[in-house]
């Protein structure tokens, strides 16, 4: 060995060389996974009853970890005023109607309640947030279904016979008054929407361009990831994983209303929050509608409305909605879509054996 | 060239291709679990099977990883939710448990879509 | 004492000495990408597999990782396992590639082969022993494409090699 010594001198690297390389392919690793495009920040937490994701593309750090503590607090907040059984700024004026008497409604509530009623009227009453009483007669007001069993038919129907509905309320500035003190407010179809919408504006005000806020499965969507649009997968409502995918385009928002969201089964047959208005049950002969629509409130209680609305009555109220992009299943798994919505959507399996395009015209 | 030879250049351009549009495309495996409760984050490897047991504001969720999934099987709430979600194979696959404050998602390589709507 | 050599013991000798050589002088070459090296050595594997058969290549290969990393000073070291590990990732891709039927694989599938199985090894080895961190998955396609175009290289060369060497004696396969 003695003579390869000189040899090894000049051309062994030197010892530790290894540790050298390792440290170049971290830094490359680091360099790879850190820096070569703008980042995208993601923060989940729990808020609103739900778990709410915030996405952000192309923003500093600083900025982005800011965005998630101000949407944090934003739906804390909404949480608080909006809440339907819990003592809320909503509460109080179910108190004041069910009490047959006028109330200086919160700042925080007025703005729902004005838009709530345009958009039920033009779902032809389907959307209808004034069958507060009876959600908490179905026990929706809770989240433990452990036993739960359908109320019977009579009180169902002393309700439904009371008529309660958005037409019954009237707003002098904020001064709220109603003529039918069985309406009791519930905005479950639309406050995510409206929450939602106001959270990404707030967002957006800050200088964030590029964003995801999704809360519980409903989403608006600002912007673009880089150079390609946003992709959202859409959840299969009976299996698991997505089974269909869309991209947005510059401020859209993504909508599902489905019987698997809250619901319970009492002899072999499943009973879920979303009730039909006329009939005062579940509505029936749908299994989920997807929505897309630039105004995440509108694209929220449509879903609602056009699931109640079921697969045969559909297009016409969402054409009184103004909804262009709508995918309803059926209870026998058949896709329903419009033809705006057929074009954009990518179906990722072959769920649909039947895929309905309803074309409007 | 041989026969053989082209077929062989010809697998290892088409694995190629693939191997680009698997890694640098971002439609990637998951590889990671992170589960935030009570405002803590641990990541765990989808790597090696295990039960975790997660402490959250109402008790014990327990969370399972096996091979390359993972899923809720037990928490200490009424609806299930999180245990129904069942397993969660994908990066950036979700699933949550609202009342016990405990949520388990799969990061990784890439994620297929930016966002899920349910 | 007088240890009895055989002609085959000669021969690998000779093929191993002229691999660690190579080997050697190309590991003193800067090197763009960690891991990303001609692999030259590679052809004196792909000469002695298509004269002498796969247990020689065995043979010349292992003595290459062995005696160069001596030579080196990286013996048992983190480089030399990962050296090892692609040296007998590619030698089990030989082995297989010489079971194809019919005229089978020249000098270049061979190369080419051997390159990228000997990357792919290293990689592993690289990933679940020393980083296993999700970002090194990036660097995969371009160090593939690397063992791609220098497995062609060396292909090439060892072909050329094996066209204009003279067998002064046909041996048979060992």
């Amino acid at each position: 060995m003695a003579s390869t010594q000189p040899q090894q001198t000049t051309l062994a690297p030197p010892r530790g060389s290894l540790y050298v390389n390792v440290a170049t392919l971290l830094l490359i690793t680091a360099m790879l996974a850190g820096c070569d495009r703008p980042r995208t920040y993601e923060n989940q937490f729990l808020a609103f009853g739900t778990l709410v994701e915030i996405t952000i593309h192309g923003a500093e750090r600083e900025l982005a970890e800011m965005a998630f503590e101000v949407a944090r607090r934003d739906f804390a907040h909404m949480h608080a005023a909006w809440h339907a059984w819990q003592p809320s700024a909503l509460t109080r004026v179910n108190t004041a109607i069910a009490a047959g008497e006028s109330i200086d409604v919160d700042a925080d509530v007025l703005p729902l309640i004005e838009r709530a009623k345009s958009l039920s009227r033009r779902s032809r009453g389907l959307f209808n947030p004034a069958i507060g009483r009876l959600v908490e007669l179905w026990g929706f007001h809770t989240d433990d279904y452990t036993g739960r069993r359908p109320p019977s038919d009579a009180r169902i129907r002393a309700l439904i016979d009371q008529n309660p509905s958005m037409d019954d309320l009237t707003l002098e500035g904020s001064q709220l008054s109603s003529t039918n003190p069985n309406v009791q407010l519930d905005f479950g179809a639309y406050a995510k929407g409206y929450g939602i919408g106001l959270v990404a504006e707030h967002l957006r005000a800050m200088g964030i361009e590029n964003l995801i806020v999704n809360a519980g499965g409903d989403l608006r969507a600002i912007g673009a990831h880089g150079d390609r649009p946003w992709r959202i997968g859409i959840r299969h409502p009976r299996e698991q994983g997505v089974f269909a995918s869309v991209e947005t385009d510059g401020d859209e928002s993504v909508f599902t209303s489905g019987d698997y969201e809250r619901y319970f089964e009492f002899k072999d047959t499943r009973y879920h929050h979303i009730l039909d208005p006329r009939s005062g049950y579940p509505a029936r002969h749908t299994t989920s509608v997807t929505v897309i629509h630039t105004n995440p409130g509108v694209a929220d209680a449509a879903a609602t409305a056009l699931f109640v609305a079921g697969p045969s009555h559909w297009p016409a109220v969402a054409q009184a909605m103004g909804v262009r992009d709508v995918m309803l299943i059926d209870d026998q798994g058949r896709a329903h879509l419009t033809a705006s919505m057929a074009a954009r959507v990518e179906f990722e399996i072959d769920l649909p054996p039947k895929a309905v395009v309803h074309d409007r015209s | 060239m041989t026969r053989a030879d082209k077929a062989g250049l010809t697998v290892s351009l088409l694995a190629l291709l693939t191997l680009y549009g698997y890694l640098w495309t971002g439609i990637g495996p998951a590889n990671q679990v992170t589960v935030t409760a009570a405002g803590e984050t641990r990541v765990f490897s989808l790597g090696h099977d295990q039960r975790i047991a997660v402490s959250g504001s109402r008790g014990e969720s327990i969370i399972e990883i096996e091979q390359g999934r993972a899923r809720f099987v037990t928490s200490p709430c009424s609806g299930k939710v999180c245990v129904h979600t069942g397993w969660l194979a994908r990066a950036g696959d979700t699933a949550a448990c609202v009342p016990n404050g405990v949520i388990v998602s799969l990061t990784g390589h890439g994620k297929q879509y930016d966002s899920i709507n349910f | 004492m007088k240890i009895q050599t055989t002609r085959d013991d000669h021969l690998i000798a000779w093929l191993a000495a002229l691999a660690i050589t190579i080997h050697i002088a190309e590991s003193a070459l800067p090197s763009p990408l960690p891991g990303v090296k001609p692999g030259l050595a590679n052809v004196i594997t792909i000469i002695a597999l298509l004269m002498f058969g796969w247990r020689t290549a065995v043979w010349v290969n292992l003595l290459r990782v062995v005696g160069g990393s001596l030579l080196i000073g990286s013996f048992l070291t983190p480089t030399f396992v990962l050296s090892l590990t692609g040296a007998l990732a590619s030698l089990i891709a030989l082995g297989l590639a010489t079971r194809v039927p019919g005229r089978g694989f020249s000098a270049i599938g061979y190369s080419l082969l051997a390159a990228q199985a000997h990357m792919a090894g290293q990689f592993a080895a690289a990933y679940w022993l020393f980083i296993p961190h999700a970002a090194l998955l990036n660097l995969l396609p371009l160090l593939m494409t690397a063992a791609l175009l220098f497995g062609l290289v060396s292909g090439r060369i060892a072909g050329t090699m094996l066209q204009r060497m003279t067998y002064r004696t046909a041996l048979p396969p060992l």
